[in-house]
């Protein structure tokens, strides 16, 4: 019992991969390195699938590809209104980040996203979009103004939300994955073969494509809750 | 396991804006262009084929017209024709009348004229035989006043029948 409880402990931390002799040495961990193989990963895919695509015969490969990002704009045009174009790269890419970063734990790495710093690094850009937005398509006076909405007494909550809304967002894929990969790591303890191929179909492939769509569509639905204009019809 | 880690925070900042610039540029960008790209195909495409259509349309009517131009002009033309063969039928059987009663009445002004000629050569004849009979009756006996007589009304007979 004792060696089960001392590898879950190791398994918990976060593992420093190596450490950069500048500045009195700065400490990559494991999880920005496994960040390096989804980018690049993600980055080979994009340019292999790419690569040929054609507007007159389009191949399966590319009809799919192009129901793939036609779905998401269509998601962010129905939740952002008249100005989702410019969110659509950004928000692609994270949740293609995450969804790698998360399901990657079927290929034998550990998910970047179990490593809380990184996901306060997701949190924080998705804060940055959230109220960036909210100042950018509002002014200065509209974007402070949207604090004031539904109603004025709001204000305090809505101030209070700069800060819960990446917190939650951070937090919340933080101990998803961390709880997946916990269970994981007990099962294979457990039961070395078989058992834990099954359970990680759930636990890494089915909780880490939700919690991908969850962060996602959080963003997009605060930051469209910033820019849409109320009477609007879109 | 809750240490946030400022190093890690940079890096992963630094990851996901590099991965944006690079998937927007390579998945995004191209595969937005490519629907677009295709949108505007299929709305030109759409354009091209009403304005098909529309032409055909013209087309179409055009055709039509000159249809209904020809028809009449074909109608206009046969009637034409047959205007034309009625007066020169009807001018050749006036011509052909105009012939038959020119021969017919040149062939009675013939006959008459050979009647008439016959007629004097016939009176002539008569007279002069009768001028002969009557010389061989006069040479017999035309001593007698009865005899005279009876020629003479013989011969006036004979003239008033000329």
């Amino acid at each position: 019992m004792d060696a089960f409880q001392e590898t879950l402990v190791e398994e918990l931390g976060n593992k420093t991969a190596f450490t950069i002799p500048l500045l009195g040495g700065i400490p990559v961990a494991e999880s920005v390195v496994v960040s390096w193989i989804v980018m690049a990963v993600l980055v080979i895919l994009a340019l292999a699938l790419t690569s040929r695509l054609s507007v007159r015969n389009p191949g399966k490969i590319q009809v799919a590809l192009e129901s793939g990002v036609q779905f998401f704009n269509g998601f962010l045009k129905e939740n952002l209104g008249p100005h989702w174009r410019p969110f659509v790269p950004w928000l692609g890419t994270v949740a293609l980040y995450i969804a790698l970063s998360n399901i990657i734990g079927i290929f034998g790495l550990t998910p970047p996203t179990k490593d809380i710093s990184v996901t306060a690094a997701l949190a924080l850009m998705s804060m940055l979009l959230i109220y960036g937005a909210q100042f950018r398509y509002n002014g200065p006076l509209g974007g402070l103004k949207k604090f004031a909405e539904p109603m004025p007494l709001l204000i305090p909550i809505n101030l209070m939300e700069v800060a819960v809304r990446p917190l939650a967002l951070c937090m919340r894929l933080f101990g998803n994955i961390l709880g997946a990969f916990i269970i994981m790591e007990m099962l294979k303890f457990v039961v070395p073969a078989v058992v834990p191929a099954v359970f990680s179909l759930y636990f890494d492939l089915f909780d880490g494509l939700i919690q991908t769509v969850v962060f996602v569509f959080l963003t997009t639905l605060f930051t469209g809750e910033g820019i849409k204009e109320e009477d609007s019809p879109n | 396991m809750l240490d946030f880690q400022a190093s890690t925070i940079v890096f992963t900042v630094i990851n996901l804006v590099v991965l944006y610039l690079i998937l927007k540029k390579v998945l995004f960008g191209r595969v937005n262009a490519v629907l677009e790209a295709r949108a505007a195909l299929v709305k030109q495409e759409i354009d091209s084929a009403e304005a098909s259509s529309r032409q055909a349309e013209a087309y179409k009517s055009e055709y039509e017209a000159r249809l209904t131009d020809a028809r009449h002009e074909a109608a206009k033309l046969v009637a034409d024709a047959q205007n034309r063969a009625q007066r020169a039928y009807e001018a050749k059987l006036a011509d052909a009348e105009a012939d038959v009663k020119k021969v017919r009445s040149e062939a009675e002004a013939q006959i008459a004229a050979e009647r008439d000629a016959m007629l004097r050569g016939a009176r002539n004849e008569v007279a002069s035989l009768a001028l002969l009979a009557a010389s061989k009756v006069a040479q017999a006996s035309l001593d007698r006043d009865g005899d005279r007589a009876l020629v003479d009304a013989f011969l006036s007979e004979v003239g008033e029948q000329a």
